[in-house]
C-alpha cells in the first residue's frame, strides 16, 4: 500500500491557483524531496495533506485513508514540521512536547521516554524547561521537529527542516530522517535546500506554479533535462523557461 | 533633539497611515469611543457645575468646600496620571518594540527617553481631560470666565499634565529599577498592588474621619479652623499648586497669589523634569535592556531562564482531551498583560457594584420599591456588560490569537469541533467563576430573599454561557490568524457584530430581570415566565452560535 497518495490536488486561494492538478505516489521507506522556486506551492501541498488546508479538488490518501472523509484517522499517521516553526511562547519546550502528545494520545509513560531520547539527541536536555518565546529558531525548529517525531508517524512531512540549524544540528536531522526511512517511514521533503536533499532523499519532485514539471532520482532527471551535474543544475535546468 | 523630532514625526506619520488605512468597522469603533469620551466629558462638567452651584449657595461654608472639592479633584487625577504612567510603563518606557531597532542606531539615552515620554504623556493625560479639566471649565462657568481665568486654566492644564508624566516617569524608573530582577507578571502584580495601597492611603489622607462633619460650620472662627483642616490634607501634595492656582483666580480664600503658586509649580516642574532626564540620559537604554532580559521579549538564545520544575504536562487535566483545557488554563495565566486588562476589568466591576449599591443604601427607605429593582437590574446589566468587554478582549480574538502556532491542533487527529468547545468550555468556566463570585455580592449586598437570589446567579450564567458562546462563534466566522493584537482583531466587522449582538442580548436579558425582580420586590409571587424567557432566548443564543461556528470551523483554514 502507499504511504501517501494525491490524486489531481487543487488548491486555489480566490482565483489563484497555488497547487494545479498535482499527482503523487509515495511508498514506505521512501525520502522524497519536493524541490521547487519562491511560491511554486510545496507548502500548500504539505499543508493540504496536514489538513491545515482544505483542497479545491482531488483526493488525498495517508495510507490508504482519505483526509477528509477520515481526518483524524489520516492526521494520526501524519507528523508535520511546519516552515515556520511558531508555536505556544507560554509553554515551556517540554510542556509542548507532552501536549503534542496528548493531541495525538501518546500514553505519558511511553511519551516521557520518548521525549527524552528525542531531546538528548538534539542535546535539548538543558533547555527543555525553559519557555518557548525565548528559544532561538534553530531550537524552535528542532522541538518542531521531535514534537513531529513524537508519535511515530508513519509519514513526516517536513518544510525546511534546516533552515536556522547549525551544521550539528543539521547533520543530526538528517540522520534522524534517514534513521526514520530506514525504519520503514516515509518522509515528504520540502526544501531550497538541493545539495542536503541530494544528499538524503531517494527521489524527486519539481514543482513550479503549482504544476509538477518533473518526477524522479536524480539521474532520471538529470537524463530528462539533458544535463549532467548537481541537483541544483539539473533543477536550473528544468524549471528555466517552463 | 533633532533626532527626537524625526521619532515622534515619523511616529505620527504612522499613525495618520493607519488611520488613512484602516476599515470602517475600525472608524466606527474609534467615534463611538470619542463619542463616549465626549459624553463622559460633558456629564463630568455637567457633575461639576451643578455641584459647584450648589456649593456655592451656601455662604458661610461653600467656598470652602469649593476649594476642597477641587483639591481633592486635582488630587485623584494626579494620582491617576501617574498610575496610567506607571501601568503603561511596560508597554510604552521599557518594552516599546520599535526601541529594538532604535537602541542600535546612534541615537543617545536621553533622546529615545525623550521619545518615547511624548507617548506617556499621551497616556497620562486622559484623567486630566476627563477630571482636571471639566473641573476648570465649571468653575470659569460658574464664576463667570474673564479671559485671564481662560489663559491660566489652559496652562494649568499643561503644566499639570506635563507634572503629572513627570512624576509617573520618575517613579516608573524607580520601580523598574526596584523590580528589576523579577519576573514581567510578579512586577505587574507589584504594580497593582502599589496603586491599590497608594489608592487606600490618597482617600484616607483625602477623606479622613469626620471630614464632612467639619464643613458644618456657622462661625468665622469655625470657617477658619476647617480651612487650616483643609489646607493641612493638600498643601503636601504635589497637585495643590495646580488647584491652588486656579483657584486664586475666584473668591475661594485659598493661600497665596497666582504668580507665587504658579512659580512654585513651575520650579518644582523644571526640577523634576531636569532630574528625570538626567536619570534617563544614564539609566533608559540600561534599564529597557534589563528589562527585556528579565522579560519575555528577550533572553539569551539556547539558554532561557527555566519556568520551573520539570513537570510534565498535562499536570492536572488528564481525562479525554481535558489537556487542552489546561493548555488554554497556563496560557492564560502566563500572560503578564493579559492578567492585567482582566484584573482591571474586574476591579472596575467591583467598583461600579460597590458604587450602585451605596447609591441605593443612601435612598434606603426613602426611594420606591421600583427604584431598588432597577438598581438590581443595574448590577445585573453591569454583570452583563463586563462578561460582554471581557468576551470581546478575550473569547472573540481566541481562535485568531492562537495565531501561526495554529498548525499543532490543526494537523493534529484532534477534531476541531472538539478543539473548538474546549475553548468554550475553559472560557466560561472562568468567566463563571468570576460573575458567579460578582452575583453572590449583588445578592449579598442588596439582601435578595434566596428564590430571587438563585434566580439571579442562574442568569448570571446563562449570560456569561450565552456570550462567550456567541463571541466564540463570531471570531470563528473570519479570524485573522496573522493578527497579534486582541483590540486589532475585537475591532473587525465581526467584533462590532459581536458588541451589537451581545448589547441587544443584554438588553433583552435585562429587562426580563427587570420583571423579575420587580414582582418579587412588590410582593407578588416570583415571575417564572421570566426565568424561562431568559431561558429561552438564552440557549437560542448558545445553540445557533454554535450550530453557525461548527459550520465554520469545518472550513476553517489556519496559516
Amino acid at each position: 500500500m502507499l504511504t501517501l497518495e494525491l490524486k489531481s490536488i487543487t488548491k486555489r486561494f480566490g482565483s489563484t491557483s497555488a497547487v494545479d492538478n498535482l499527482s503523487l505516489s509515495l511508498k514506505a521507506g521512501e525520502m522524497y524531496g519536493l524541490i521547487g522556486p519562491n511560491g511554486s506551492g510545496k507548502t500548500t501541498t504539505l499543508k493540504v495533506i496536514a489538513g491545515i488546508y482544505r483542497q479545491t479538488s482531488g483526493d488525498v490518501l495517508v495510507q490508504g485513508l482519505d483526509t477528509l472523509a477520515s481526518p483524524t484517522k489520516a492526521k494520526q499517521k501524519l507528523g508535520y514540521v511546519p516552515d515556520d516553526p511558531v508555536a505556544y511562547e507560554l509553554l515551556s519546550g517540554r510542556e509542548f512536547l507532552h501536549f503534542t502528545g496528548e493531541l495525538y494520545g501518546v500514553p505519558r509513560e511511553e511519551r516521557e521516554g520518548r521525549i527524552s531520547r528525542l531531546l538528548a539527541a538534539y542535546h535539548l536536555q538543558g533547555v527543555a524547561d525553559g519557555l518557548f518565546a525565548h528559544y532561538s529558531r534553530g531550537t524552535k525548529q528542532k522541538m518542531s521537529m521531535v514534537a513531529a517525531m513524537l508519535h511515530q508517524p508513519s509519514l513526516l512531512l517536513v518544510d525546511e527542516p534546516m533552515i536556522g540549524l547549525d551544521p550539528e544540528s543539521i547533520m543530526i536531522t538528517k540522520k534522524l530522517l534517514t534513521d526514520f526511512v530506514v525504519g520503514g517511514g516515509t518522509v515528504l521533503l520540502s526544501t531550497h535546500t538541493l545539495s542536503i536533499a541530494d544528499e538524503i532523499c531517494d527521489r524527486f519532485g519539481i514543482i513550479k506554479n503549482g504544476r509538477l514539471i518533473a518526477e524522479g532520482t536524480h539521474a532520471e532527471l538529470s537524463a530528462k533535462s539533458d544535463r549532467l551535474g548537481t541537483l541544483e543544475d539539473v533543477f536550473l535546468a528544468l524549471t528555466s523557461g517552463v | 533633539m533633532s533626532a527626537v523630532y524625526v521619532l515622534i514625526a515619523n511616529r505620527l506619520r504612522m499613525v495618520a497611515t493607519a488611520a488613512r488605512r484602516s476599515r470602517w468597522a475600525q472608524r466606527l469603533v474609534a467615534a463611538c469611543f470619542l463619542a463616549i469620551g465626549v459624553a463622559l466629558l460633558f456629564g463630568a462638567y455637567l457633575f461639576f457645575r451643578r455641584a459647584f452651584l450648589f456649593i456655592l449657595s451656601d455662604p458661610i461654608s461653600g467656598a470652602l468646600v469649593l476649594r476642597y472639592v477641587l483639591d481633592a479633584a486635582f488630587a485623584f487625577t494626579y494620582f491617576l496620571g501617574i498610575s496610567s504612567v506607571i501601568a503603561t510603563s511596560s508597554a510604552l518606557l521599557f518594552g516599546a518594540d520599535d526601541l529594538n531597532w532604535l537602541v542600535p542606531k546612534p541615537v543617545t539615552s536621553a533622546s529615545l527617553f525623550a521619545y518615547r515620554f511624548a507617548a506617556a504623556i499621551a497616556a497620562s493625560s486622559w484623567p486630566v481631560l476627563l477630571i482636571a479639566l471639566p473641573a476648570i471649565a465649571a468653575l470659569g462657568v460658574t464664576f463667570g470666565a474673564s479671559p485671564l481665568f481662560v489663559v491660566v486654566g489652559l496652562a494649568v492644564m499643561l503644566l499639570f499634565v506635563f507634572s503629572v508624566t513627570v512624576a509617573g516617569g520618575l517613579l516608573s524608573f524607580f520601580l523598574a529599577w526596584a523590580f528589576r530582577p523579577l519576573p514581567l507578571a510578579f512586577r505587574k502584580f507589584l504594580d497593582l498592588a502599589a496603586f491599590l495601597g497608594f489608592g487606600a492611603l490618597l482617600v484616607r489622607r483625602v477623606v479622613p474621619q469626620g471630614i464632612f462633619e467639619a464643613f458644618n460650620v456657622s462661625t468665622p472662627a469655625q470657617v477658619a479652623a476647617a480651612a487650616v483642616r483643609v489646607h493641612g490634607i493638600f498643601a503636601p501634595l504635589p497637585s495643590h499648586p495646580f488647584a491652588a492656582s486656579v483657584l486664586s483666580l475666584v473668591p475661594s480664600g485659598v493661600d497665596g497669589s497666582l504668580p507665587q503658586l504658579l512659580s512654585y509649580a513651575g520650579i518644582t516642574l523644571v526640577v523634576g523634569f531636569a532630574l528625570l532626564m538626567a536619570v534617563a540620559s544614564v539609566a533608559y537604554v540600561r534599564l529597557w535592556q534589563r528589562y527585556g532580559e528579565t522579560g519575555l521579549t528577550a533572553s539569551i538564545s539556547d539558554r532561557p531562564a527555566h519556568i520551573g520544575s520539570r513537570r510534565s504536562f498535562p499536570r492536572a487535566f488528564r481525562w479525554g482531551h481535558s489537556f487542552l483545557f489546561e493548555k488554554d488554563l497556563l496560557l492564560f495565566a502566563r500572560d503578564g498583560a493579559a492578567m492585567s486588562h482582566a484584573g482591571f476589568l474586574v476591579l472596575l466591576l467591583g467598583m461600579y457594584l460597590l458604587i450602585v449599591r451605596a447609591v441605593t443604601h443612601a435612598y434606603a427607605g426613602k426611594a420606591s420599591e421600583q427604584f431598588f429593582a432597577y438598581a438590581v437590574t443595574f448590577a445585573f446589566a453591569a454583570i452583563g456588560y463586563f462578561v460582554l468587554t471581557l468576551t470581546l478582549r478575550f473569547v472573540f480574538p481566541a481562535l485568531s490569537l492562537e495565531g501561526r502556532g495554529a498548525w499543532l491542533e490543526w494537523a493534529s487527529p484532534v477534531h476541531v469541533h472538539e478543539i473548538f468547545s474546549w475553548k468554550i468550555f475553559f472560557w466560561s468556566s472562568l468567566f463563571t467563576a468570576v460573575m458567579e463570585s460578582a452575583a453572590a455580592i449583588v445578592v449579598l449586598l442588596f439582601g435578595l430573599p434566596t428564590g430571587l437570589g438563585l434566580a439571579f446567579a442562574y442568569a448570571t450564567f446563562l449570560t456569561v454561557l450565552s456570550l462567550v458562546t456567541f463571541g466564540m462563534s463570531a471570531g470563528s466566522v473570519a479570524p485573522d490568524f496573522r493578527a497579534r493584537d486582541a483590540d486589532e482583531v475585537a475591532t473587525s466587522p465581526m467584533g462590532l457584530v459581536t458588541t451589537v449582538g451581545g448589547g441587544f442580548y443584554l438588553l433583552i436579558m435585562a429587562r426580563y430581570m427587570l420583571g423579575m425582580v420587580s414582582s418579587s420586590f412588590s410582593g407578588q409571587p416570583f415571575d417564572v415566565l421570566a426565568l424561562v424567557g431568559m431561558t429561552v432566548v438564552s440557549l437560542t443564543v448558545v445553540a445557533s452560535s454554535w450550530a453557525m461556528a461548527l459550520h465554520f470551523v469545518d472550513k476553517m483554514e489556519v496559516v
